[in-house]
């Protein structure tokens, strides 16, 4: 099982998190505002394709373009350290070099925990996030909205164009990846709205790649 | 022989056209079906023959597993098993009151050219049998619910959570469970489900399925919340 990317030390943890928090708001949850002031032009794309391989691509050239060194990824839910390194003794945190490959991003996904296979992260992590260290862009996904949300500092930084994976408008999201997680596909209205106040300026702002409805990947 | 093999051709060659979406409807099989599954066949058709036709599939105790992204096997799978049924009830009824076989296998015939039209004899003879085949929770049914814009089939289906895991479990499937109890994996011939609860949503549990050698899930089931 390649363990390199598992962040297994307490000072690794804390010096990711730490920076993932100048990015991200880690203690709340849809629909409330997860990213920091500052990221804006927001994108959405469907929770399940982040964890594809080809995403990885996606991550590569945001980093790219911003110069990062590395791409971090840390689960939220379960709990970083009380559950992983409290079962496993690696931490929720992954570290990835810019120049890693898809099949290495693939692989940590699937890396099964000794004695505990359902406990690879593709199974059971639900609120992840990513980013670079440039800190210039994060994506926030939460799978049980079935949904990831993209931003970024800089409007002139273009997201990037990968086959199978799409960025979408809100109102694709909320229609295509997010009503399937409501009883009769309803969204409750409190939540809606909370949701298009955070994230509905992504409309027709996000450099001419977000695809519209009926668009597919 | 003839009266076995022709309505396997016949549905084979009609079913040809493209499809968009499938409705299956899965069901305990009755020992005495004429066509009741057997363990060679990767997914049998069967039909329960009564007073009023009572219709389904089996697929292992994997509703899943032996359907087609595009639904096509089943449909196909299905169309024969109509055609089937009809022909096995004129042989043995003859063409019934008012010639209602011969009718239903007549609709059966044109439904295997419809994408989807499954079993417009069975419908002749009144849907109210599976209504109350469901209602009795013998069948179980699975709609594609795909949006625009996913890269995962969806289906959804009124089978609860532990109803399909009991049917996995039994069909032999291993079960591994991770540490905090959310999501119980099940794998077998290198295929897999992945079944989780959702925590936050208001909608029911889903599974994940993957194929053999796939390391993404290809279908998304969106499982019925339990009672």
């Amino acid at each position: 099982m390649p363990s390199a990317p598992f962040i297994v030390d307490s000072a690794g943890f804390a010096r990711l998190t730490a920076r993932a928090g100048e990015i991200f708001c880690a203690d709340r949850r849809l629909p409330e505002q997860v990213f920091r002031s500052g990221f804006k032009d927001f994108a959405f794309l469907e929770f399940d394709v982040l964890l594809f391989r080809e995403f990885w691509d996606v991550l590569a050239d945001c980093a790219r373009s911003c110069g990062d060194e590395d791409i971090s990824v840390i689960v939220h839910e379960p709990d970083p350290e009380a559950y992983y390194f409290g079962n496993f003794q690696r931490y929720g945190v992954l570290d990835f070099e810019r120049n890693a490959t898809a099949t290495e991003y693939k692989q940590a996904f699937l890396a099964e925990p000794e004695n505990s296979p359902a406990d690879a992260l593709q199974y059971v992590a639900s609120v992840i996030s990513w980013s670079g260290s440039s800190r210039e862009w994060g994506f926030w996904g939460e799978r049980d909205f079935g949904v990831a949300i993209a931003a970024k500092r800089n409007a002139n930084m273009s997201w990037p164009e990968v086959a199978g994976v799409s960025l979408f408008d809100l109102d694709t999201a909320v229609e295509s990846f997010i009503a399937p997680n409501f009883e009769d596909e309803k969204i409750p209205q409190e939540f809606l709205a909370k949701l298009r106040r955070n994230f509905a300026n992504a409309r027709n702002k996000c450099d001419g790649v977000i695809a519209k409805s009926g668009d597919h990947a | 022989m003839l009266l076995r093999v022709l309505p396997l051709l016949i549905a084979l060659a009609l079913s040809l056209a493209p499809k968009s979406q499938a409705a299956v409807f899965i069901a305990s099989p009755p020992a005495s079906s004429p066509l009741a599954a057997t363990p060679e066949n990767a997914c049998t058709a069967f039909l329960e023959d009564g007073s009023e036709a009572r219709i389904g599939l089996l697929c292992h105790n994997d509703p899943v597993n032996h359907t087609d992204p595009t639904g096509l096997a089943i449909d196909t799978i299905a169309d024969i098993g109509f055609i089937g049924y009809d022909i096995y009830k004129l042989a043995t009824e003859g063409g019934g009151q008012g010639g209602e076989n011969w009718k239903a296998l007549g609709l059966d015939g044109a439904a295997a050219a419809i994408p989807f039209a499954t079993g417009a004899g069975v419908a002749f003879r009144g849907v109210k049998a599976a209504e109350r085949a469901a209602e009795a929770g013998r069948a179980s049914k699975y709609e594609d619910s795909t949006k625009a814009g996913s890269r995962l089939i969806n289906r959804e289906t009124n089978v609860t959570r532990s109803q399909f895991e009991k049917n996995l479990a039994e069909g032999g499937w291993q079960k591994s469970v991770s540490k905090d109890g959310k999501v119980a994996n099940y794998e077998k011939d290198g295929a897999k489900y992945s079944v989780r609860s959702d925590a936050k949503s208001t909608s029911g549990p889903t599974a994940d399925y993957y194929k053999p050698g796939h390391d993404k899930p290809d279908i998304k089931i969106r499982l019925k919340k339990d009672e």
